[in-house]
């Protein structure tokens, strides 16, 4: 079979899962867990946190990647809910995901107990940084600023604990309705204790959007310690004016998009993202993509 | 708890018979993946083995690369979802070179699904994919509701559905399924049409048009106000009109719509299917197929059954 993606301009291979008998790349392919409830709880508002038992995917997790998790057995509720790795334990066999409660699923979800199993399929897609992945291109950023928008802290947090941990050094940007709202304040200050807060009611911070922020940094870095690397996720339209910023600086730039999701795993179609190469799944071809390969225009 | 990352065989009681004749497609066992939910089946091999299939049915192929809708393309809703994904697909010329390459390592039966704006654009595909040994029938799709300018129409009409029949029945000798829409006020119409035009079975059901709205925003949940919905909602709509074809024609049926469990598809079974295709529950479970198939052999067992074909069409009203 072809092995290069680029051929094909409307569904790219996957880099796993579409090799005959599930082998070829240093990637693990996503596999059906069963998983067990550890504790959930609202960690900021009406943002919640699950830790949930899932030992192989714990082990396989990259920053970036996401589990899509089946609540309920009941066929009432059909499509799975894809969230991002918050934290991923492999030592404790633990996986974290951070979900804020808006509709039904994640009210549902909220209302999981310790004990009670779900499962899941995972882990499943491209992580930050996946694309210069290939051992002969490492890319190791050296001053990095990462963006993150509401819940899009979580993919974000284990990112910047992993650049820090090589050395890296790294400021984030983090928008919020109000102040309350502000998840993984601890985990992201550890990393960047001078975080830039802004939030939509001026409780903390700046009073306005994330990306005058944003702005002001990427206007104020200076040529002898220039950021190399700039990691965003949040709502869409805070990732697209983001985007927009951070395009044409020479910063390589990487973006979580959120789309909504049927299979997960390549299948259905559902998720797809208006990129250079055509439309591609977001599920397996994403979550991250690099901001040059957008086509921010049809997003 | 378990971290289970083998390839998922059915369980299938000893005694227990489960091949069917679809047409002329010999299946080991009823179960099929319905077209557009599995791709062409790489995905899913990650999760089941795909030679336990009955058949395995690929995603729609037309004659160029089809764009598909816009985002959103799907939304949730209670028991059910739609969809307006546009039968995205990379053309028959990809789907020659690439996939049914990468199919030649399973043994499994293989459906094509074949889509068109336009008569001459199924025969095209019928035409490309005569050529190539792999495929062993075709599933024509007549009835997406998706596509502004094809199949909506083919489909509700018995002239036009019989003419499109008729065309690609002329193409070849494999086994031909033409895939009727529930959207029409009477289905078996359109399944007597199609099978005096020479369809060696029929397929059914698509997916029921529905609409989502958002109240707050005031806007359409998808990019397209008309969409498909499928899944346990629309179950009892195609256990009907299975039913209802069962009684019109005589060619076998191959039912679909909302299929979960192995007990969902002998509910088909004794509506008159002699196959099954289960859909949407594959993105509840990537082990949908597999566990229908155990499901089937369970039933029969329990049930002092021991050939699936004693099922089709047993149902008394």
């Amino acid at each position: 079979m072809d092995e290069n993606p680029s051929d094909d301009p409307y569904v790219c291979e996957p880099l796993h899962g579409s090799h005959p008998r599930g082998d070829g790349t240093d990637r693990v392919p996503p596999a059906l867990e069963d998983a067990n409830v550890l504790s959930n709880e609202p960690v900021a508002d009406d943002v919640w946190l699950m830790r949930l038992s899932a030992p192989r995917t714990a082990a396989t997790a990259r920053p970036g990647q996401f589990a899509h998790v089946r609540l309920s057995q009941e066929r009432d509720s059909v499509l799975r809910v894809p969230l991002s790795f918050f934290a991923a334990t492999p030592s404790e066999g633990t996986i974290s995901l951070l979900y804020q409660v808006l509709g039904a699923s994640t009210r549902l979800m909220s209302q999981m107990r310790r004990g009670e199993a779900c499962d899941l399929i995972g882990p499943i897609g491209r992580g930050w940084l996946d694309r210069r992945a290939p051992a002969a291109t490492i890319f190791e950023p050296r001053r990095a600023i990462l963006v993150a928008g509401g819940l899009g802290v979580a993919p974000l947090a284990t990112l910047a604990e992993n650049l820090a941990a090589t050395g890296c050094r790294v400021d984030v940007v983090v928008g919020a309705r109000t102040t309350s709202r502000i998840a993984a304040r601890e985990r992201l200050e550890t990393v960047c204790p001078d975080l830039s807060i802004a939030t939509d009611d001026g409780s903390e911070g700046y009073h306005g959007l994330i990306t005058h922020l944003v702005s002001e940094r990427l206007a104020t870095h200076v040529p002898e310690d220039p950021y190399d690397y700039c990691a965003i996720c949040g709502p869409a339209p805070m990732e697209v004016a983001a985007a927009h910023l951070v395009q044409g600086t020479g910063i390589y730039a990487e973006v979580s998009t959120e789309r909504l999701m049927a299979c997960g795993v390549g299948a259905c179609l559902s998720c797809v993202v208006p990129t250079t190469r055509g439309l591609v799944r977001s599920c397996v071809e994403g979550p991250v993509f690099s901001v040059e390969e957008v086509v921010w225009d049809e997003l | 708890m378990s971290s289970d990352v083998r390839r998922a065989v059915p369980v299938i009681p000893a005694g227990v018979e489960l091949a069917v004749d679809l047409g002329g497609l010999k299946m080991r066992n009823p179960v099929t993946d319905a077209s557009g939910t599995f791709g062409c089946g790489e995905e899913y091999g990650d999760f089941i083995d795909l030679d336990a299939l009955g058949a395995l049915t690929a995603k729609g192929v037309s004659p160029a690369p089809w764009t598909g809708n816009a985002a959103p393309r799907i939304c949730e809703t209670p028991s059910g979802m739609l969809n307006c994904i546009g039968l995205q697909n990379p053309g028959m010329e990809y789907f020659c070179t690439h996939k049914l390459p990468w199919l030649a390592s399973y043994g499994v039966p293989l459906i094509v699904n074949v889509v068109g704006h336009a008569l001459s654009e199924y025969t095209t595909v019928i035409e490309r994919l005569e050529r190539e040994t792999r495929v062993d029938a075709y599933e024509v799709n007549i009835s997406c509701p998706n596509v502004d300018a094809g199949g909506m129409a083919m489909g509700t009409d018995p002239a036009c559905a019989a003419a499109v029949t008729r065309a690609c029945r002329a193409l070849t000798s494999r086994p031909l399924i033409v895939k009727l829409t529930p959207n029409v006020t009477n289905v078996a119409d359109i399944a007597r049409a199609v099978e005096a035009a020479g369809a060696d079975a029929v397929s059914l059901i698509n997916t029921v048009q529905g609409m989502a709205i958002d109240a707050h925003r005031r806007r359409s949940r998808l990019s397209r106000p008309v969409a498909g919905l499928s899944g346990p909602a629309i179950k009892p709509i195609a256990l009907r009109m299975v039913w209802q074809v069962s009684k019109a024609v005589g060619i076998p049926l191959l039912g679909m719509g909302g299929i979960v469990t192995g007990e969902d598809a002998v509910e088909f079974l004794l509506a008159g299917a002699t196959a099954v295709s289960v859909g949407t529950a594959n993105f509840m479970n990537p082990r949908a197929t597999i566990d229908v198939i155990s499901g089937i052999a369970a039933f029969c067992a329990d049930e002092g059954v021991r050939d699936v074909n004693e099922l089709i069409g047993g149902v008394q009203c």
